[in-house]
């Protein structure tokens, strides 16, 4: 069965195949890949910032910082989390894609749950929940996808029309579920006054990245 | 027709029903413990619709959906003990009004002891069971085999603690590490020389599959054995 | 009923979950109104159920081939990219194929040593899956022992 590279969207630069899981290059996934590996690098290199939280009927200031064992595990998962953007940008396979999600969901989760707040704690838990559910319709629909159509690629996907609505958006429900809904568990984290930045971001950005891959796998199949 | 097509659809209903019941289970819950419990059941629905489909492709795509269920389950439960115990501590230290305090849910933390003292099978039988495992785990090779080591592993340490022999926390937080290291070694072991062999030199692919299934039955062994060596704390 | 109410009832982080599960719930209801179609040509196809009993010793993995001889007949997805395709679904290391003479029960046992059908899908032609699902375990254990070893550190 050749390569079907006509029906992507953009121009098409080139493919990197391991097996059946093809990674391809287009326009828009490369701007994304390039996008990601650059704050993951911004990431790698910047230092937290430090927060100084005054007291309401109360003297003294106080001053939240990062601690070094804090940092170090914060920082390896969102260098994961970024990692794992860049390469789901690539790739050309639904349930491989999936996974990528499944990944940068424990990553976030994992950026959360370092801080020693019970409120953190809290959000992070409840993240956790959310991304467990939500493996039912993201896995789910690409079985359903594989069932009705025999093959698990996008380029394959998009060649002909299958008439795929309702697992599609079975899919982008598992996917806002898994990373999309992030943010606002991050937001949550930062109004606990967890000092967050750069980290926090990675998740915000993982989070926008992915969603708009999404809208483009599922605009590609049809 | 073919008996797979045909008991596709009813397969499909019976997920898609096991899902829809839980996911309302989880809807009206409002303990977090059994909150965590009912996503197991979620994921029971979804290998369900994965296998319907019913070839090997299907089967190959179950051990990923089980491990990242597995996994998620993992760090979520440590989440929930650790914040549990924050919650308990905070309770007791300040009581105090505090900002965001609708934040948190009223939920009392209860604290089990269960006694050990009464099962024969944690002092005699844990060695002889794990031995056994452990040798049949390394025969498998493979990701069973590393999930079969593991177990032994985890049944003698989590037995040893449960009698009080366990380590503390002071004394395997160095051996703990050395051992997660030497998992990530493996880990990346596998990647470098096995899944990227198969694709830059294909014609020694025996020897790639080799040092692939035996990294991986490492890797999984050492990792997963870890959590046994937890000291249950009173 | 006064939307600010909704909007503080929603903000609870506890809450959300409960929201997000009801609302997989009606969209998984549809599900019953969707007719589920199935395509017969399925890749990596099984035999029929039951087919291979007592016909051969690997039952019901049996997909042909001689280890280190002749691959295994599979049908993968792009078998231009794959050069050594069925070989390693036909391959058999000695010890299980001395037991596979012994018994004619081998395709039932979890001794899948390297080169079961398994095994080729999931180091060979679909590998990536196979290191992102054990990249998924690893993170998860970095997060366990991190909070479980740094539980007792005080700031």
């Amino acid at each position: 069965m050749s390569l079907n590279i006509d029906s992507i969207a953009g121009a098409f630069y080139g493919y990197v195949p391991f097996g059946d899981i093809v990674f391809y290059f287009t326009e828009f996934s490369l701007i994304g890949f390039i996008i990601a590996l650059f704050f993951t690098l911004v990431v790698y290199l910047t230092k937290p910032e430090k927060q100084l939280e005054s007291q309401i009927g109360d003297f003294g200031d106080k001053l939240n910082y990062v601690s070094l064992e804090e940092l170090k595990i914060r920082r390896l998962m969102a260098i994961i989390c970024g990692i794992c953007t860049a390469f789901a940008m690539l790739t050309g396979d639904l349930f491989d894609y999936a996974l990528f999600l499944a990944v940068i969901g424990i990553a976030n989760m994992g950026i959360v749950s370092a801080v020693k707040k019970e409120g953190v704690l809290s959000a992070a838990f409840y993240y956790g929940i959310i991304a467990m559910i939500s493996t039912l319709p993201l896995f789910g629909a690409s079985a359903l996808i594989l069932a009705k159509t025999g093959t698990l690629s996008i380029l394959e996907l998009a060649k002909n029309s299958h008439d795929l609505l309702f697992q599609k958006i079975i899919y982008a429900v598992g996917m806002v579920g898994e990373t999309g809904i992030a943010p606002f568990y991050a937001a949550k984290a930062e109004m606990f006054r967890a000092p967050g930045a750069p980290y926090i971001l990675m998740i915000h950005l993982s989070s926008l990245l992915i969603i708009v891959r999404t809208v483009e796998i599922m605009l590609n199949i049809h | 027709m073919d008996i797979v097509s045909y008991m596709f659809s009813k397969s499909i209903f019976v997920g898609i029903v096991v899902g829809i019941l839980s996911l309302y289970a989880i809807s009206r819950q409002k303990s977090d413990l059994h909150t965590l419990l009912l996503t197991d059941l979620v994921e029971c629905a979804m290998l369900v619709i994965i296998a319907a489909i019913g070839t090997d492709l299907a089967e190959a795509l179950i051990l990923p959906g089980l491990v990242v269920g597995l996994a998620e389950f993992l760090a979520v439960s440590e989440i929930l003990v650790y914040r549990n115990e924050m919650r308990k501590s905070n309770l007791s230290n300040n009581k105090k009004l505090r900002l965001f305090e609708e934040f948190l849910a009223k939920e009392e933390v209860y604290v089990n002891s269960v006694n050990f003292n009464k099962m024969e099978i944690i002092y005699s039988a844990p060695k002889f069971i794990g031995f056994i495992l452990v040798l049949y785990g390394a025969f498998l090779t493979g990701f069973t085999g590393g999930a079969i080591m593991a177990s032994g592993l985890l049944f003698y340490l989590l037995s040893q603690g449960a009698i009080g022999n366990g380590v503390s926390l002071k004394d395997i937080k160095h051996s703990w590490e050395a051992i997660s290291g030497f998992s990530g070694i493996m880990w990346a072991f596998w990647i470098l020389l096995g899944f990227a062999g198969f694709f830059l030199f294909p014609e020694h692919y025996l020897f790639f599959l080799l040092i692939a299934g035996c990294a991986l039955a490492l890797k999984v062994g050492s990792k997963l054995g870890l959590i046994g060596s937890l000291r249950i704390r009173s | 009923m006064n939307i600010g109410k909704i909007w503080n009832y929603i903000s609870k982080p506890e809450v959300v979950p409960r929201l997000f599960a009801a609302f997989l719930c009606l969209i998984l209801a549809i599900e019953f109104f969707v007719p589920t179609t199935y395509y017969g040509d399925q890749l990596y196809p099984k035999d029929t159920p039951q087919g291979q009993i007592f016909k051969s010793n690997l039952a019901p993995y049996d997909r042909g081939g001689i280890p280190l001889i002749k691959p295994a007949d599979i049908k993968t997805q792009y078998p231009q990219f794959e050069p050594i395709k069925g070989k390693i679904t036909a391959y058999l290391t000695p010890l299980s194929l001395w037991l596979s003479e012994k018994t004619p029960y081998f395709g039932t046992t979890i001794v899948s040593t390297p080169g079961g059908i398994l095994d080729e899908i999931l180091y060979y032609t679909r590998g990536m899956d196979t290191i992102l699902e054990s990249l998924t375990l690893l993170v998860s254990f970095m997060i366990f022992s991190w909070i479980y070893l740094n539980r007792d550190r005080v700031e």
